[in-house]
């Protein structure tokens, strides 16, 4: 049985194309990255905010996305200027993102809780957020989902999604066919409805429930008409990914 | 002549007040060995440049060194947030210059280029433009579309761990560089830590860092620990997971051990 860090990981992976590039973050998206590597798209291109390009690590997992094992038989590894510009130029389709808050439009908030001057609690900030987010063609937030974290109203809007709805992305001078793509969440894997670029659920995780979708979530959340249970995580999936997490760095 | 001299002097040198930028990333390649001996002499009124800070910035928010910070990430990634930076910023008593990692390395690309600002892009719709101040928008003067621009960055003084360096402080860097070569360039002073310090003579590998722009080298084993060096050494996680239990007796262990 798969825990609900392995489905997330696991659906986040089925996610990355055969090939293209992905911003990594350390964390589930790493492992994820990884993940697809060794499963369906050993041509996928890791590009890491420290400089790493195209890394394919061999033994333990990067846990930091500036230390040297990300660029382990990697294509070249440059600076941080190097690689966001490689975002802001276009180059990069796939980001990953997490947050504190995610409001129903994918926008995201790590920079603080309560007022920016007087904070409650002062968060990290943005460090790449910002740019992947308003530049990666499809971004995949991972975080875990609660009324907390899930929220109406961002007490700050660090990574833009699709701010109030459609259009509004283009409004702004934002790239065009780019946005928020996917949230994974321990409960399931959400998208943004078409028309109204609102969260709205495309796959529960099996033993989850539609109720529990909206009890952790503080902004209503749409069902897809055809919504389904998500593909259980195959024997070969879970195998590789505890070989790639030995010692349980992610996995716990 | 040679530019050699010690951590303790080089540290001398650093104005309480001064605006300094820190080299490395997050727990990799950080000046922490200066870090310390800018804690022992007491310097005040820091600020501090960097893209994304762990471990030198929470010590210096610790031994309350800093006045402001400007900076895209201040956090210890998987093992948590940065507690001294966060009750000092909670508390009011840093100020947060608040960026993204590109846009600290546009501020600072705008002074290795001599011009006042960096137009960027990126910034369109998040908070960080409105409420900072510091990106602001410009209509460009040649496609007449709404520009994100930030404000030149200029360091006082660039501090910059490296695996070697030689007498006359051209150094170099193994693996990843940062934002490290842009500092060097920005900053109207650069101090250079290093591993090693070889004799100018013997130089086997390519420094990235050209001794006209260094002021100072320091040597600094370890200097960088408990973070990483690569490919000398890792992080130290036992050691990180130690300080964020108890920042307060970490500092003092490192203090009184290298005063002994």
């Amino acid at each position: 049985m798969a825990t609900e860090t392995e489905k997330m990981i696991i659906a986040a992976s089925r996610l990355l194309p055969e090939d293209g590039a992905v911003y990594v973050g350390t964390g589930m998206p790493l492992l994820a990255s990884v993940l697809a590597l060794k499963t369906h798209a050993p041509d996928l291109l890791l590009v890491y905010e420290g400089g790493g390009v195209g890394g394919k690590p061999t033994g333990r997992l990067p846990i930091q996305v500036s230390e040297s094992l990300t660029y382990e038989n990697g294509v070249t590894v440059g600076s941080m200027d190097y690689v966001m510009s490689l975002a802001q130029a276009g180059w990069i389709q796939y980001g990953f993102l997490g947050g504190a808050q995610i409001d129903a439009y994918g926008n995201l908030n790590t920079t603080v809780i309560g007022d920016w001057e007087h904070p409650k609690v002062r968060l990290p900030g943005s460090g790449g957020g910002a740019d992947i987010a308003s530049l990666c063609e499809k971004n995949i937030i991972i975080m875990r989902q609660d009324r907390r974290k899930f929220v109406e109203q961002l007490d700050f809007l660090t990574s833009p999604g699709y701010f109030t709805g459609p259009g509004e992305r283009e409004k702004r001078g934002l790239p065009a066919n780019t946005g928020p793509y996917r949230v994974i969440t321990q409960i399931g894997i959400y998208g943004f409805h078409p028309e109204t670029k609102r969260m709205t659920l495309l796959e529960l995780f099996q033993g989850q429930t539609l109720d529990a979708v909206q009890e952790n979530s503080s902004f209503a959340i749409d069902i897809a008409d055809d919504w389904k249970y998500a593909e259980e995580p195959t024997e070969e999936e879970l195998e590789t990914l505890h070989a790639l997490d030995r010692d349980g760095i992610v996995l716990g | 002549m040679s530019k050699q001299t010690s951590i303790q002097e080089a540290v001398g040198t650093i104005d309480n007040g001064a605006l300094l930028a820190l080299g490395g990333n997050a727990l990799h390649r950080s000046p922490i060995a200066f870090v310390f001996e800018l804690i022992r002499q007491g310097k005040k009124d820091l600020s501090l440049i960097k893209t994304a800070g762990a471990l030198d910035v929470d010590l210096l928010a610790l031994a309350k060194s800093i006045r402001s910070v400007h900076a895209g990430y201040i956090g210890f990634e998987m093992f948590g947030l940065a507690p001294n930076y966060r009750r000092g910023v909670q508390k009011g008593e840093i100020t947060v210059h608040e960026h993204a990692c590109a846009s600290v390395i546009a501020a600072l690309r705008a002074s290795i280029y001599g011009v006042p600002f960096q137009p960027i892009h990126g910034f369109q719709g998040s908070s960080l433009p409105e409420l900072t101040g510091l990106i602001k928008w410009i209509t460009c003067p040649f496609t007449e579309k709404k520009t994100a621009v930030v404000e030149a960055l200029r360091p006082d003084v660039a501090v910059i761990h490296t695996n070697i360096a030689d007498e006359q402080g051209n150094a170099y860097i193994d693996g990843a560089v940062f934002e490290d070569l842009i500092m060097a360039k920005a900053a109207r002073r650069v101090i250079i830590t290093a591993e090693k310090i070889i004799d100018s003579a013997t130089w086997t590998v390519q420094p990235q860092i050209p001794g006209f722009l260094v002021e100072q080298v320091a040597l600094a084993e370890k200097g960088a620990a408990p973070g990483s060096c690569a490919p000398l050494y890792s992080i130290d996680e036992k050691e990180i997971h130690r300080y964020l239990e108890n920042p307060q007796a970490f500092l003092e262990r490192k203090v009184v051990v290298s005063h002994v």
